[in-house]
């Protein structure tokens, strides 16, 4: 089976849905047990990536960079940063406790942190799998936008 | 925090000092997709998988004993001054 692109062009919606859905660009384009395999690993790796280091792991504001590769899982990074907004930064789960004071750290408007915040390896390590499982997806959504549109049962 | 207090999804893990051995289901999940995108054909598709991850564990693997042969054995023959 040749990977070339359509002959009409790119595969822009679907490359569009693969980023809204890991793995479902793939599947449109009948490419549907490559494509189930992919959205397990993506999506796989990002709920491992908030399981080993919380929803804290997935920061739009304290994270920027790790965020920017993040997001490239989908709005699921999005809703990731979301709740760890909503839920964990507000004290709406956890407690918010003072910090020491610090000549080193700005905390600017927000001096208290969750005591659900993540830490060391696990915070380190949650982050590298949702990072990591954002940028198999960009890696995905670049494959889905040239990949050529199959029928094959087997692929 | 104990394994009995932990709640998924919003407190973070206690990893304890096994977290190295994350790298597994890591590897195994970039294999995945690296042949979900290279792979002509999905024919043995899952032992091409894991051949990979164990390619990548096993690559990993001798550049840690390269490295500790380094730091622990090279360096330390090293003049101080």
């Amino acid at each position: 089976m040749s990977t070339l692109p359509d002959e009409d062009g790119l595969n822009w919606f679907e490359a569009a849905l693969g980023w809204l859905l890991p793995g479902y660009g793939l599947i449109r384009l009948g490419h549907r047990r490559r494509g189930i395999w992919a959205m397990a690993a993506v999506l796989g790796l990002f709920t491992s990536g908030t399981l080993i280091g919380g929803l804290d792991s997935v920061d739009r504001r304290e994270d920027g960079l790790w965020f920017v590769m993040q997001a490239g899982a989908g709005p699921v990074a999005f809703a990731a940063d979301w709740g760890n907004t909503r839920l964990i930064k507000s004290g709406h789960f956890g407690r918010l406790v003072e910090t020491p004071p610090s000549r080193l750290i700005d905390r600017g408007s927000q001096p208290r942190v969750s005591t659900l915040k993540s830490i060391t390896y696990s915070n380190e390590i949650g982050t590298l799998f949702s990072a990591l499982a954002g940028l198999m997806n960009v890696s995905l959504v670049l494959d889905t936008l040239q990949r050529r549109r199959t029928e094959e049962a087997n692929s | 925090m104990t394994a009995l207090a932990w709640i998924p999804i919003l407190e973070p893990v206690d990893l304890g000092r096994l977290w190295w051995l994350l790298i597994v289901p890591l590897c195994f999940g970039i294999a995945i997709v690296y042949r979900a995108v290279k792979a002509p054909s999905m024919d043995r598709f899952l032992p091409g998988v894991l051949r990979l991850t164990a390619n990548i564990l096993g690559v990993m693997a001798l550049l840690a004993a390269l490295v500790f042969v380094v730091v622990y054995g090279a360096l330390p023959l090293l003049p101080a001054d």
